[in-house]
């Protein structure tokens, strides 16, 4: 299951943002779209989706919202939604597609590191159970 | 001496099995994941590419016609340009008769 935390908290001066309430909702409907993507890989390792808010480029009225995604506590991706790109359903997708292309070839190469990690321990392993059968 | 040791040795490698199996799943689904976020913008590509086509087969309809209207247009202005110098020649000509006939007259 992925979990999700919104935070409406400035990164840089803790203080708490006024987000307009249908940006909030937006938020919401695309963790929903993102947990439904991410499919079983929700399941099969521990996701963290955290939300927080910022200003778009140097204007002040514009807030747009940030995505960080770790898996088992390594970060696989940052995405940030430009305004108007969590607009709908479609829009949502558009913007969370190439993002999941690259959480996917990140993960891979996590994979790939635990499964060296593993191929040494199992060497270790059979050498030290050959010993054994030697005694 | 040995047999509890090798029941350990066979804990660890049913341990590093299992744990290979779990590396194996995860895998499958990161491969899932791209191919499938890889497949969805695959497919969004070729929906706007649709979409550009469908226009450029509209414009080039409406380039088509305006051309047609362009070409139409150029004809009717060839001829009243030429109705209009046989028109000055008449009325030039029919001026200088008059004035022929006026000055012989005299």
């Amino acid at each position: 299951m992925l979990r999700t935390t919104i935070s409406t908290k400035s990164p840089e001066t803790k203080a708490e943002m006024q987000i307009p309430p249908d940006l909030l909702a937006s938020v919401k409907r695309a963790t929903e779209i993102l947990e439904s993507e991410l499919g079983e890989l929700a399941d099969k390792c521990e996701m963290v989706a955290k939300w927080h808010f910022g200003n778009w480029s140097d204007s002040e009225e514009v807030s747009v919202a940030h995505l960080s995604l770790t898996a088992n506590g390594h970060l696989v991706g940052n995405l940030t939604f430009p305004p108007g790109t969590l607009k709908n359903d479609e829009t949502i997708r558009r913007n969370l597609h190439p993002f999941l292309t690259e959480v996917g070839r990140h993960l891979s190469g996590l994979v790939k590191h635990r499964l060296n990690v593993l191929r040494k321990q199992l060497e270790e392993d059979l050498e030290a159970l050959a010993a054994l059968a030697k005694e | 001496m040995s047999a509890p040791k090798h029941v350990k040795q066979i804990e660890d490698l049913t341990k590093r099995v299992q744990e290979l199996e779990k590396i194996v799943e995860l895998q499958k689904a990161a491969t899932e994941l791209r191919l499938k976020s890889v497949e969805d913008q695959l497919k969004e590509r070729s929906r706007v590419e649709d979409e550009l086509r469908g226009k450029v087969s509209d414009l080039t309809a409406k380039n088509a016609a305006l051309e047609e209207r362009s070409r139409h247009q150029e004809k009717t202005s060839d001829r009243g340009w030429t109705v209009g110098q046989a028109a000055i020649v008449t009325l030039v000509a029919a001026l200088l008769s008059f004035l022929a006939q006026s000055l012989s007259k005299k």
